[in-house]
C-alpha cells in the first residue's frame, strides 16, 4: 500500500506536500492582492493628509485618525445619504419580492391562456439596454412629480423582469402534488401562494431580496438623472459629488471615507449572506 | 355575479384559474408595461422628435433628422470607439482571467476557499466607491502604484492622464470588479462536468492539459457563451466607472484625457441631460440599441454555435 503511494505519479510524497503548500500559498495571496484596493480605501481614510499625500506609502496607520470620520457626518452630512440609500433600497426591495413573487407563481404555475406567450415576452425586455428606457423614464418623473422623491427612485425599476424570471425558473421544480392537496382541502389560489407556495421559496426570495438591495444600493445613473437636490442624494451619487467638491482641497479624506462607508452596509450583507449570493449566480445582475 | 354570462376562457375551474392568474399577475404587469414596455415607444418616438427641454413648447416631429446627424458627429464616432476599446479588453481579457481563476479555485483547499470568497467582494462594491479608491491607487506621485513602481526603480506615469494609459488604466479595474463574479459562474460550470467523463479522460491517459483542452474547455462552450454575451452587453453601458474616475467638473462630455475615455452613456447622458437634447438623446440610445443587438448576435455566430 505505502509503495503505490510513494510511486504515485512518479513523485515524492514531500514534493507534492511542498507543491500544494506553495499553490495553496499562490492562491492566498491572489486573495489578498484583490482585496487590496479595499484594504487601502480603509486604510487612507485613517491617516491624516500629511499620511495620504506623502511621497512613501504609509502601509498601516500606526496612529489612525477619525477626523475624516468626523467631518463626513458634521460637515458634509454624509448621514443624509445614507439614510436615502437605506430606505430607497428597502423600499425597493419589499416591494420587488411582493411583486415579483406575484407575478411569477401564475406565470410558473397556473394555466391561463398565452402564459406562455406572456413569459417570454416578459423575460425577452430584458435584452433592452436600460439605455432606452432612461430618458423616457426621466420625463414621465418629470410630469408626475416624481423627481428627487424616494418612489422616483425605484418605483421605474420595479417592473424589471430578473426577479419574475428567477422565481418562476425556482417554482418550475416544485411538485404538482402539493398544490393539488391544497387545492382539495379547498385552497383559493391565493391562499395555496401565501401558505404552501412562499414557505418553499424562500431561498430564492432571500437571493433574490439580497440582490435587489444590494442593486439598489449601488445605482448610479438613474439616481444622477433623478436627484438634483443635496438632501436627497443617495450614497453612490454623494460620493461622486464629494469628490468633486473637494477636488484640489486638504479635505479630500472625507471623500475616501464616503468610500468606506458607502462600502460597508455591503460588505457587511456579503459577510452574512455569502451563500445565499452565491447561490443563485447564474441569473445575477446588478445595475450600475 | 352569477347572472353574469361569462365569456367562455372565465368559465368553470379553467376560469376561476385564469381569473386568480390574472389579479396575481395585474399589479407588476401594470408596473411593467408602464415603466418597461411604454418607455420603449415613448423612446423611439421621442428619437424623431427634436425635443429640447430648454423650449419644450416647441418640439416637432423631424423624422429621421436626429439619426442622420448620428453619422456626422464625430463624438459618436469617439465614443464607440472608445466604447469598442473598452469591451474588447474587459471581456476578452476579463474572461480570459476568470477562466484561470476559476480553474484555479477549482480546489478543496484553504487557498481555494479563500479565494471564492474573497473574489466576489469587488463585485458588490459600489463601482463609484472603487473608481475613487483606484483614482487614488493610480494618482501621480501619490499614488501607491506609482510609488510601488519608483520603489523598483521604475519611472511614475500618470496614469489617468496620459492618453495612452487612460482607458487601458480604466480596464484594468472594469477586470478587478467583473473577475470574481465571472469566475465563480464558471467554476459552477467546470464542476457540472461530470466526474465520469474526466476520470474517462484520465484513464485514457490525458494529462492535464489535455483534459483542459478537450474535456473541459467544449463543454463550458454554453457557459462561456452565457459569461460573454452578459459581459460584453454590461460593458457597452459602461458609465458610472468611467465617469467617477476620469471627469473633471467643468467637462460637458467627460471623458478625461482627450476624451479618451468617453464612453457611449457617457456621451448620451450629456447630449440628453446636459445639454438637454432628448431626442437626440433618444436617437443615440436607440443607436446603442442596436450596436449591442449586432455585436451579441455576431458573437452568438462566433462562439454559440454548434452543441
Amino acid at each position: 500500500m505505502r509503495h503505490r503511494f510513494y510511486r504515485q505519479a512518479g513523485r515524492w510524497v514531500i514534493a507534492r506536500k511542498l507543491a500544494e503548500l506553495i499553490r495553496n500559498l499562490i492562491l492566498v495571496a491572489l486573495g489578498i492582492l484583490i482585496l487590496f484596493p479595499i484594504y487601502w480605501m480603509v486604510n487612507l481614510s485613517f491617516q491624516t493628509v500629511d499620511q495620504i499625500f506623502s511621497l512613501t506609502p504609509v502601509w498601516v496607520p500606526l496612529t489612525p485618525v477619525l477626523t475624516w470620520y468626523e467631518r463626513v457626518f458634521t460637515i458634509a452630512n454624509f448621514q443624509r445619504p445614507l439614510l436615502n440609500s437605506l430606505i430607497v433600497s428597502i423600499s425597493s426591495t419589499v416591494c420587488v419580492l411582493v411583486l415579483n413573487m406575484m407575478a411569477a407563481y401564475p406565470l410558473a404555475r397556473l394555466r391561463f391562456p398565452f402564459r406562455r406567450v406572456l413569459f417570454l415576452f416578459i423575460i425577452s425586455t430584458m435584452m433592452v439596454p436600460q439605455q432606452v428606457q432612461m430618458i423616457p423614464r426621466y420625463l414621465m418623473t418629470l410630469r408626475l412629480h416624481w423627481m428627487n422623491t424616494y418612489h422616483g427612485l425605484f418605483v421605474p425599476y420595479l417592473g424589471w423582469p430578473f426577479g419574475v424570471f428567477l422565481l418562476a425558473q425556482f417554482l418550475q421544480s416544485i411538485p404538482r402534488e402539493l398544490e393539488d392537496a391544497a387545492k382539495i382541502d379547498g385552497a383559493n389560489y391565493l391562499q395555496i401562494l401565501l401558505r404552501v407556495i412562499v414557505p418553499l421559496t424562500k431561498g430564492p426570495l432571500v437571493a433574490l431580496g439580497i440582490l435587489e438591495f444590494l442593486g439598489n444600493w449601488n445605482t448610479f445613473l438613474w439616481a444622477l438623472i433623478v436627484i438634483s437636490s443635496d438632501e436627497m442624494r443617495t450614497v453612490a451619487i454623494e460620493v461622486f459629488f464629494l469628490k468633486g467638491k473637494t477636488v484640489g482641497s486638504a479635505e479630500l479624506g472625507m471623500v475616501l471615507v464616503g468610500a468606506v462607508l458607502c462600502t460597508l452596509p455591503v460588505l457587511i450583507i456579503y459577510l452574512v449572506f455569502q451563500r445565499h449570493i452565491v447561490g443563485s449566480l447564474g441569473n445575477l445582475r446588478l445595475k450600475g | 355575479m352569477p347572472n353574469i354570462r361569462l365569456p367562455r376562457w372565465l368559465r368553470g375551474q379553467a376560469g376561476r384559474e385564469t381569473l386568480a392568474a390574472l389579479a396575481l399577475l395585474a399589479p407588476y404587469l401594470i408596473i411593467f408595461i408602464v415603466w418597461q414596455i411604454y418607455p420603449i415607444f415613448y423612446g423611439l418616438w421621442l428619437s424623431l422628435t427634436n425635443l429640447d427641454l430648454l423650449s419644450p413648447g416647441e418640439t416637432q416631429f423631424v423624422g429621421l433628422d436626429n439619426y442622420a446627424r448620428i453619422f456626422s458627429d464625430e463624438f459618436v464616432g469617439i465614443s464607440l470607439l472608445n466604447t469598442l476599446y473598452f469591451t474588447a479588453g474587459s471581456v476578452l481579457v476579463g474572461t480570459v482571467l476568470a477562466l484561470v481563476l476559476a480553474l484555479a479555485m477549482n480546489t478543496t483547499s484553504v487557498g481555494g476557499r479563500w479565494l471564492k470568497w474573497v473574489c466576489f467582494v469587488p463585485y458588490i462594491v459600489t463601482t463609484s466607491a472603487s473608481a475613487i479608491i483606484w483614482q487614488r491607487i493610480y494618482a501621480g506621485r501619490y499614488g501607491i502604484l506609482n510609488q510601488v513602481l519608483n520603489g523598483v526603480g521604475l519611472p511614475n506615469i500618470a496614469w489617468l492622464e496620459n492618453t495612452h494609459t487612460a482607458m487601458p488604466a480604466v480596464i484594468v479595474v472594469a477586470i478587478w470588479n467583473e473577475l470574481g463574479y465571472r469566475a465563480l459562474i464558471l467554476l459552477a460550470g467546470i464542476q457540472n462536468i461530470s466526474m465520469e467523463v474526466q476520470e474517462s479522460a484520465m484513464l485514457d491517459g490525458a494529462g492535464r492539459w489535455a483534459r483542459l483542452r478537450y474535456i473541459t474547455l467544449p463543454l463550458l462552450r454554453p457557459i462561456l457563451f452565457f459569461v460573454l454575451t452578459m459581459a460584453i452587453i454590461g460593458s457597452f453601458q459602461v458609465f458610472s466607472l468611467v465617469l467617477v474616475m476620469t471627469s473633471q467638473w467643468g467637462d460637458v462630455y467627460g471623458g478625461n484625457p482627450l476624451y479618451r475615455t468617453l464612453t457611449i452613456v457617457m456621451y448620451v447622458y450629456a447630449q440628453a441631460f446636459k445639454l438637454l437634447d432628448m431626442g437626440y438623446g433618444a436617437a443615440l440610445s436607440w443607436m446603442l440599441f442596436a450596436i449591442i443587438m449586432i455585436v451579441t448576435l455576431i458573437q452568438m455566430k462566433a462562439v454559440g454555435g454548434q452543441e
